[in-house]
């Protein structure tokens, strides 16, 4: 509480109260306000670090925006809003799933050990080859996501920290194959697999890779609007993740909703990693996600698990990472400048979350009442 | 009128009042709750606060303990002016409060708990000092307290004397206690009313906020009854009575109703539809809670479970409601064996349970109203098909439950956390009844923390139940409740059932002994 003395014997009085209710409108004013806020904060650090903000800026948002370089944003964004959009999933059960980095990588090691059989004469013909690797991706994801959720059904496991060590594990295992067993033989000695044949890509006829992309995200942003809005799965996993008692009271089979859920929500991942891995870098690496997974958690929360807010949050952050190289090359930044926005958006998606369910109430008293 | 009623002399005529709230407004978005409220506490008086949830009584108390500010009024403490910006200053000023809710650490003792409101003992506490100092308070009110017993440890009554060790050790004088025998057993709340008795003999003053009448006519010298932020009546106890009480607290409606007296009509001739045989069930402390139960429950009737809490009621009707897996013993349900079934299937074969705290385990109040009723039914056709729901069937039926049943609310989209304990309840059994025909309904505590007005409808719902064939099974911790409802009342002790009363030779007395002792008396048979 804070107060002022006005004269005449007047208080001002300023409170933080809860708020009854909170609009989505204004939700979304403040989620706005809090992002402009963040990208006015990491201007001020460039500018305290000798480099000047508005220039970084208008560079940025200029060159970003150039026809080349919007096509590599999208590119970029697509496993980004895949992820994001999967872990909202996750999110609206309650499940603090931050493991969709993992869920990636262990797309991207399925997806390539198929291609990886493909090229060594094993399997299916060329035109069963994108069905196999996009099922084995997402089975992959969806897989490494249920581990959790076995933990914490039967053991009670926290979810965070689970979710998080596995993301070293896969991380950790696609290095493994990389450096061994599925290092490709004509690659002069670099840690990296075979390239993936152009059979193994999704893309779309007579269209640009990342309008692919895109037409895919924004499918999967429209069916799982859907899914969350009109299925009885979709309700049940809000009920689960809003009033765990009410669901068992009302019969809910909440471990069978949270399995669901986080497969989806890993499926997601893992096909993320197989666009990742198919067409955005062409062959599995070391490091061949830059944290795509990570950045879809803080795209999902500024999004407020809202699909299609969820979208274009996606798209940022898209940007940003497109960005970053930008940086680099054209400004002599540290590719880490970006980081440096990043990290001030998630603070301030969490004070934004803080902001939206409070409200401050400014009260003038005359000395004459007694409060 | 209120004004020459409050103009009139306490209990000791010529002392200045201690407490003096006049003209107290308080208002919050879409209410008022205080509206222009006069209050006055005496010395050495027991002054009982009465009215019904949401009638403005807490907020009155939180006034004078300084959580909230008055938007208008003026608060006189020993004939002087205050304000009172918070807790801190009340406290100064020898004002405490026990909150409904205790506001305890469980993991530490008792003494460390008060240690943390106090603040004479030092920089480095003299334990030993604070810790004889309980001691005698506790001894002077007749508590065996320990104070170096882990509050985790200790019963709901002994937590209450925690939370008033704290007040008495700062040297509180004006005592304000939040509906305090809503967590005691009788017992409990005999020794809280005589501990009362003695604080106001010592010259304490001490405010009784209750919804109950028969609290406030006992041990009270004094009641103020309000009413949507108002006073409406405020007298001497001896002077006032029930009846003109209960009219005062819940205004024009009617209490009673002619619907309650087909109830005295022998039970219909039932078949069983439930049947439990040596039903045994594993408490939260990893103790059998329910041990051997054997009962049955006809079509047609109500059973009463009666019982001091923590006997083994709760986790009874969750073993039947599918909550908690029995470790022994069967559950019949309409002749299926349906021992560890899930609520799903329960409710499929003809259960409805009624949980207790509706706010907690029967709705979801982030969520409509609308979609409320939908979590019970999106599961089913007409309400979804293929996994599709569909909304306006939903809302149909929700808008039924909201009329049929008298839900007070603007719009089926409303929040439904934002409506009171009453249609909460109304909402629960609205949406349970509307949606299905059950054959057995359990219902946990089903007026617990209703007003009058609102009990009275939900007995009635459960009475028409009963005549329409449905077996009901009741939880309560009212004794009158069960004692007017039920055709056999059932008392539970230690996690036994220790007898089965029916309804001509069940009397409180009775039903009081083998409550307590777990006798089971000679009529049970």
């Amino acid at each position: 509480m804070l107060r002022r003395s006005l004269p005449g014997g007047l208080k001002l009085l300023v409170r933080v109260e809860r708020r009854p209710e909170v609009t989505p409108r204004y939700s979304i004013i403040v989620s706005l306000g809090m992002l402009l806020l963040a990208f006015l904060a990491s201007g001020l650090i460039f500018q305290l670090l000798g480099f000047s903000a508005l220039h970084i800026y208008r560079s940025f948002f200029t060159a970003l925006l150039s026809p080349i370089m919007l096509e590599e944003v999208f590119r970029r964004s697509a496993p980004i809003i895949l992820a994001s959009i999967g872990l909202c999933y996750s999110y609206r059960m309650g499940f603090w799933n931050i493991g969709a980095e993992g869920q990636l990588y262990m797309g991207m090691i399925a997806a390539t050990g198929v291609v990886v059989l493909h090229s060594a004469g094993y399997g299916t013909g060329q035109h069963l080859l994108l069905p196999t690797v996009i099922a084995a991706s997402m089975v992959a994801g969806g897989a490494w996501g249920l581990v959790p959720v076995i933990l914490k059904v039967r053991f009670g496991a926290n979810e965070i920290i689970t979710t998080l060590m596995l993301n070293y594990t896969a991380i950790l295992l696609a290095d493994f194959l990389v450096h061994g067993a599925w290092k490709d033989p004509a690659g002069y000695g670099f840690a990296q697999t075979v390239q993936f044949p152009s059979t193994a890509r999704i893309s779309i006829p007579g269209v640009s890779d990342a309008v692919a992309y895109l037409v895919l995200a924004m499918a999967v942003t429209v069916l799982t609007l859907l899914v969350f809005k009109f299925t009885v799965f979709g309700f049940e996993s809000k009920i689960v993740g809003l009033n765990i008692y009410a669901s068992r009271y009302a019969g809910v089979g909440i471990s069978s909703i949270l399995v669901r859920g986080v497969f989806i929500s890993g499926a997601l991942a893992g096909l993320a990693g197989l666009i990742v891995v198919s067409g955005l870098i062409g062959r599995l690496r070391p490091g061949a996600s830059p944290g795509y997974g990570y950045h879809a958690i803080i795209a999902s929360m500024l999004g407020g698990l809202y699909p299609p807010a969820v979208f274009f949050s996606s798209i940022l952050f898209g940007m940003l990472v497109t960005g970053g190289d930008l940086l680099q090359a054209s400004l002599q930044m540290p590719k880490s400048g970006v980081e440096i926005i990043m990290a001030m958006i998630f603070l301030a998606t969490i004070v934004a979350e803080f902001v939206k369910r409070h409200r401050l109430t400014i009260v003038v008293r005359g000395r004459g009442v007694v409060a | 009128m209120a004004e020459d009623l409050l103009e009139r002399p306490g209990p000791s005529p010529t002392s200045i009042p201690k407490v003096e709230m006049r003209g107290i407004v308080k208002r919050f978005p879409g209410v008022v709750a205080n509206d222009g409220v006069d209050f006055t506490i005496y010395a050495g008086e027991i002054h009982a606060l009465l009215g019904e949830n949401g009638a403005g009584k807490t907020t009155l108390m939180n006034i004078l303990y300084g959580i909230y500010t008055p938007d208008a009024g003026v608060i006189r403490v020993r004939g002087v002016p205050v304000r009172l910006r918070s807790p801190r200053d009340a406290i100064r000023l020898g004002i405490g409060m026990v909150h409904q809710d205790f506001r305890l650490i469980e993991a530490h003792t008792v003494v460390e708990n008060v240690f943390l409101n106090y603040d004479g003992l030092g920089f480095i506490p003299k334990w030993s000092a604070l810790e004889s100092r309980l001691e005698e308070i506790a001894s002077n009110y007749g508590w065996r307290l320990d104070p170096r017993a882990r509050v985790g440890d200790l019963s709901p009554g002994e937590k209450q004397q925690v939370e008033l060790l704290k007040l008495l050790v700062r040297g509180a004088d004006i005592l304000l206690l939040d509906e305090p025998t809503s967590v005691l057993t009788p017992i409990e709340t005999k020794m809280l009313f005589k501990t009362m008795r003695r604080m106001a003999e010592e010259g304490k003053s001490i405010v009784l906020i209750t919804h109950k009448l028969s609290e406030a006519m006992s041990v009270s010298d004094r009641v103020t009854l309000m009413r949507r932020g108002k006073i409406v009546l405020s007298k001497p106890t001896k002077e006032a009575t029930i009846e003109e009480l209960s009219t005062a607290m819940v205004g024009a409606q009617l209490i009673g109703d002619a619907g309650l007296e087909e109830r005295q009509s022998a039970p219909a001739d039932g078949a069983p539809t439930l049947q439990l045989s040596a039903l045994s069930v594993m408490g939260d402390e990893g103790v059998l809670a329910v041990k051997d139960a054997d009962l049955t429950v006809y079509r047609g009737e109500i059973v009463g479970v009666a019982g001091v809490s923590g006997n083994g009621q709760t986790e009874l009707v969750e073993a039947i409601a599918g909550l908690r897996k029995p470790v022994r013993g069967r559950i019949i349900l309409n002749g299926a064996d349906v021992t560890g079934a899930s609520p799903r299937r329960l409710m499929e074969l003809g259960l409805t349970y009624i949980p207790p705290e509706g706010k907690k385990w029967g709705i979801v109040p982030e969520l409509s109203i609308y979609e409320n009723v939908a979590l019970r039914v999106a599961r089913y056709a007409p309400y979804s098909r293929l996994g599709v729901i569909n909304w306006r069937k939903v809302a149909e039926v929700a808008e039924k439950v909201v009329s049929e049943f008298r839900v007070d609310t603007a719009s089926i989209k409303s929040r439904a956390g934002s409506l009171s304990g009453g249609n909460v309840q109304r909402l629960i059994l609205g949406r349970e009844l509307t949606t299905s025909k059950p054959s057995l309904l359990v219902a946990a505590y089903p007026t617990k923390g209703l007003d009058i007005a609102a009990s009275e409808q939900v007995r009635r719902i459960l009475s028409k139940l009963r005549s329409e064939g449905v077996g009901v099974l009741m939880l309560s911790e009212d004794l009158d409740e069960i004692l007017e409802l039920s055709d056999r009342i059932v008392v539970m002790y230690g996690g036994r059932i220790v007898g089965v009363v029916g309804r001509g030779e069940a009397t409180p007395e009775l039903l009081g002994v083998m409550m307590s002792r777990g006798v089971a008396a000679s009529a049970s048979a």
